[in-house]
């Protein structure tokens, strides 16, 4: 962030569409980065992967461009520009040279609005899900964190399944399905742009409605609540991988979600339970003490609804035993105890300090305004961030620790070279 | 390409009398700044018993000193607002904090004092052992680790390069306390060291800081260089891994020169041409076409002479045989027909726009400038973009020829059995510094999210 930074500023188009603009000349690099409201949450319950499907084909064709058009007009000049589904929004992630902004805004107008979805490019994408799921299965961590993400959600809940669908669903995708999920979701007042870099913002209003002015939405715009879920029965579930080194442990529950008042106050107790090395517990005493695991950690995952909490460790499978319990320990008694006054000061230091880190590079900055747009955090969020942390309380961060944090309720995934005892 | 995106470096060299090499660059666009302190030691500087002693060394410097206990260390940074972590490579070990620009003295005091002061408690050891198998654990689980970990064994026999940053898992359980603090006590001293700060500081004040807190360092020994030359190579080795997995890869490398070599800037650009982005040739030849999930080329910038890799993860049913030919078709290509002008025209362009976004933090910019200055020169930064610019197809056929043979490679398989089977021997290779960096090992990984 510059020190001489003018402020950002918003603009909603007659479209719907919003945008952010911050201009920072300290070198001649742009950041594009949007949040589109078509994430995997509007899944058809039996076309699971869809919306990911949708995301990824951006770049491979539109009524105007193949695929190899598309990469050539934003590579030949060394700027790059992708699409991602998750599970509630389409990142779109661009990184280009202020001298050709132009030419990455028609590329990003085109993408959005006129993909054409050719059926080869469908297969192919078909093929590389089937592959990506194959290597995931293959990996400790990614398997526990599927198997506890299961637990934790009921079956319908979009939670609960993997963005990209599995094998059978993806399958079933047809061009047809692309077609009409664009046509519903892909909308201007889905749309969040955040532009931070080397601009003027004056310009990149007029030149992004010239471009994009003429798309207009088309009936109600899609509404979706993430369900609230209960916090449900310990499970323990358990994927042997035999010829594994390592075992992976995912343990936790449903935690908060990123509009919960209490989010902030909750992420401050995280920071010190496991969310950072120097000064977590996890790290300290799991690791540093009992040598256990090179890593663990926990995290409270922002999310629109309750998304996950959980800690995780790689541990020898000799270990698994004892690492679950030393972790669940922690928890017991962080949630009894709460943190100390020097836990409370460093943790506040930690979130304030590493917030003003992320603010330097025109990527990072981008993603806190898009993070801010997107929960409804205000424009002043940047400005508010620090008094935000610091008028916490000690007392606040004990009652959310007994309030959020349940370790009898801890469901436990394991996958790696370990089986139950009989 | 613009005059304006010439980056000269505006670096500034000192050294105190100690040998200490400190390069400042001040940078205000942010109130932050960064040190990262660089010693030349790494698995290079190993021999057989000790593999991984540099990575395990770096790991007990954060075990604390007389002066600080651990806690202290952890709290030092992080309750500061600062970020910190250290990494292992072949060629360095290096420890870096990212803070607020008026908090950067704390990094000073806490480097400085950790240089010669570590304990190495052994009961610390003991605990670490634990930690470091365990991490090495978490590798083999990936079968791009293991495959990386035969091949380099198989392509040299004589140099250091050939065992992995982690060492080999006898001997981390075998090295004792005094291996670990002997190789400290001669390794960590000024003279082997640089410590690069950037960012919103006043060069002249933050000097004198500098001096304060390692003027009083004592010099060691000059440290001897390995004498060992890679032998070599007079015909293609291959050696296969069989593990339980569900997809093939494949890795093919050849031997190449030592960081400073002319021959590297046609090497990078042939990275490029082969593995950056969509239009890339591997993209087009083996993901597109459903042989591959990710395809890349990369030469190792390194100390002594390294190796380029081709590496790639084959889609589900494709044998490595097939994938081999795939990635060998590509490199036939290069050598054997000149590059449109377009391609080179487009390959340069992305090199450029990539070293521009390479420096976009403080953090960024002291990490290249420190990479450099300790495998080779931190002044290849300033004509590094003429350099590249330079390159002509004629170079990158003539360098493709001289390198990328068949007698010059070693061809890796990894073959998945299904679960059951057992074996005979993760998602990412290793973080990479630069594009063509070294893999690296830290310390630790992102844990807190900056809500």
């Amino acid at each position: 962030m510059s020190k001489q930074q003018s402020l950002t500023t918003r603009h909603v188009f007659d479209s719907g569409m919003t945008l952010l603009v911050q201009e920072n000349h300290f070198n001649q690099t742009v950041a594009i980065s949007g949040r589109l409201k078509a994430g995997s949450m509007y899944d058809p319950h039996d076309y699971y992967g869809l919306a990911a499907a949708v995301a990824n084909m951006l770049t491979k064709g539109t009524e105007n461009q193949t695929w190899e058009d598309i990469a050539e007009t934003t590579e030949s000049v060394g700027a790059s520009l992708s699409a991602l589904g998750s599970t509630e929004t389409v990142s779109i992630e661009g990184r280009l040279l202020s001298k050709d902004f132009d030419r990455v805004l028609g590329v990003l107008n085109d993408i959005l609005r006129a993909p054409n979805f050719p059926q080869e490019e469908i297969e192919k994408y078909r093929h590389q899900v089937h592959s990506w799921l194959k290597a995931w299965e293959d990996e400790t961590d990614d398997v526990a964190d599927r198997l506890l993400r299961e637990a934790v959600y009921p079956d319908e809940h979009p939670y609960h399944w993997r963005v990209q669908g599995t094998e059978e669903s993806v399958t079933r995708i047809e061009r047809e399905a692309l077609v009409d999920f664009h046509a519903s979701y892909y909308r201007p007042d889905s749309l969040i742009l955040a532009i931070v870099g080397d601009v003027d913002t004056q310009a990149v209003i007029e030149k992004i409605d010239a471009a994009m002015g003429d798309w207009k939405v088309n009936g109600e715009k899609p509404s979706f609540t993430i369900p609230s879920v209960e916090y449900g029965a310990k499970q323990v579930l358990v994927k042997p991988m035999m010829d594994k080194s390592q075992a992976n442990i995912e343990l936790g529950h449903k935690g908060i979600a990123r509009t919960n008042p209490d989010f902030y106050t909750t992420n401050l107790m995280n920071a010190v339970l496991g969310g950072s090395a120097g000064i977590a517990r996890l790290f300290g005493r799991v690791r540093d003490i009992q040598g256990l695991a090179y890593s663990v950690w926990s995290s409270f995952t922002p999310s629109m609804g309750e998304g996950l909490f959980h800690a995780s460790a790689g541990v020898n499978p000799a270990n698994v035993d004892k690492a679950i319990s030393s972790i669940l320990h922690e928890i017991e008694l962080m949630k009894s105890d709460g943190i100390t006054e020097e836990e409370f000061s460093d943790a506040q230091n930690l979130i304030v300090g590493n917030f003003a880190l992320a603010l330097e590079t025109n990527r990072g900055l981008a993603t806190v305004l898009l993070t801010a747009e997107l929960y409804g955090l205000g424009l002043d969020y940047l400005e508010k961030h620090e008094s935000i942390y610091r008028n916490i309380t000690r007392a606040q961060v004990a009652a959310a620790a007994e309030k959020y944090l349940h370790p009898d309720l801890c469901s436990i995934a394991i996958a790696g070279p370990y089986r139950e005892a009989q | 390409m613009n005059q304006q995106i010439e980056n000269r470096s505006e670096i500034i060299e000192h050294q105190l009398i100690n040998g200490l090499k400190v390069l400042t660059k001040e940078v205000h666009a942010a109130p932050v700044a960064s040190s990262y302190i660089w010693y030349k030691v790494g698995s290079r500087n190993e021999r057989p018993g000790l593999t991984g002693v540099s990575h395990w060394v770096e790991h007990m410097l954060f075990k604390g000193t007389p002066k600080f206990s651990k806690e202290e260390l952890g709290r030092f940074i992080e309750g500061n607002g600062g970020r910190w972590n250290a990494f292992t490579s072949n060629d360095y070990t290096a420890y870096y904090e990212t803070l607020p620009a008026d908090k950067i003295s704390v990094a000073l005091a806490l480097e400085s004092d950790r240089m010669q002061n570590s304990v190495f408690d052994p009961e610390e050891v003991e605990a670490e052992r634990t930690v470091i198998l365990s991490e090495r654990e978490g590798y083999e689980n990936m079968p791009q680790f293991v495959l990386r970990e035969e091949v380099q064994a198989t392509a040299y026999k004589a140099h250091p390069y050939q065992w992995g940053i982690i060492g080999w898992p006898s001997d981390l359980k075998t090295m004792t306390r005094d291996d670990l603090y002997n190789y400290y006590r001669q390794r960590y001293v000024p003279n082997n060291a640089t410590l690069v700060l950037v960012g919103d500081f006043d060069t002249a004040d933050l000097m004198e800081q500098v001096e304060t807190h390692f003027g009083a360092l004592a010099p060691g020994e000059p440290i001897a260089d390995p004498t060992t030359v890679e032998p070599e190579q007079r015909g293609e080795r291959r050696v296969t891994v069989r593990k339980e997995g569900t997809l093939s890869y494949v890795a093919i490398v050849y031997h190449i020169p030592a960081a400073g070599h002319p021959d590297f800037y046609p090497l990078e650009v042939i990275s490029t041409v082969l593995s950056m982005g969509k239009t890339s040739r591997f993209y087009r030849a083996l993901v597109d076409k459903q042989l591959a999930t990710s395809a890349y080329f990369y030469p190792d910038f390194s100390t002594d002479a390294g190796l380029a890799w081709a590496f790639a993860e084959a889609q589900v049913g494709v044998d490595p045989v097939t994938l081999e030919r795939g990635l060998l078709d590509q490199i036939d290509c290069i050598q054997n027909d000149l590059l449109a002008e377009t391609e080179l025209e487009k390959a340069i362009n992305q090199t450029e726009a990539h070293f521009i976004f390479s420096l976009d933090s403080v953090s960024n910019q002291a990490a290249q400038i420190g990479y450099y200055a300790t495998v080779y020169d931190y002044k290849y930064l300033d004509t590094y973009l003429d350099n590249i610019r330079s390159v002509t197809r004629e170079q990158i056929r003539e360098t493709a020829q001289k390198y990328l043979t068949e007698d010059n490679r070693t061809v890796g398989y990894f073959q998945p059995t299904p679960p059951g089977h057992g074996g005979t021997s993760g998602a990412d290779a290793p973080p990479a510094l630069h594009h063509t960096g070294q893999p690296a090992f830290f310390r630790f990984g992102e844990g807190l999210r900056n809500e």
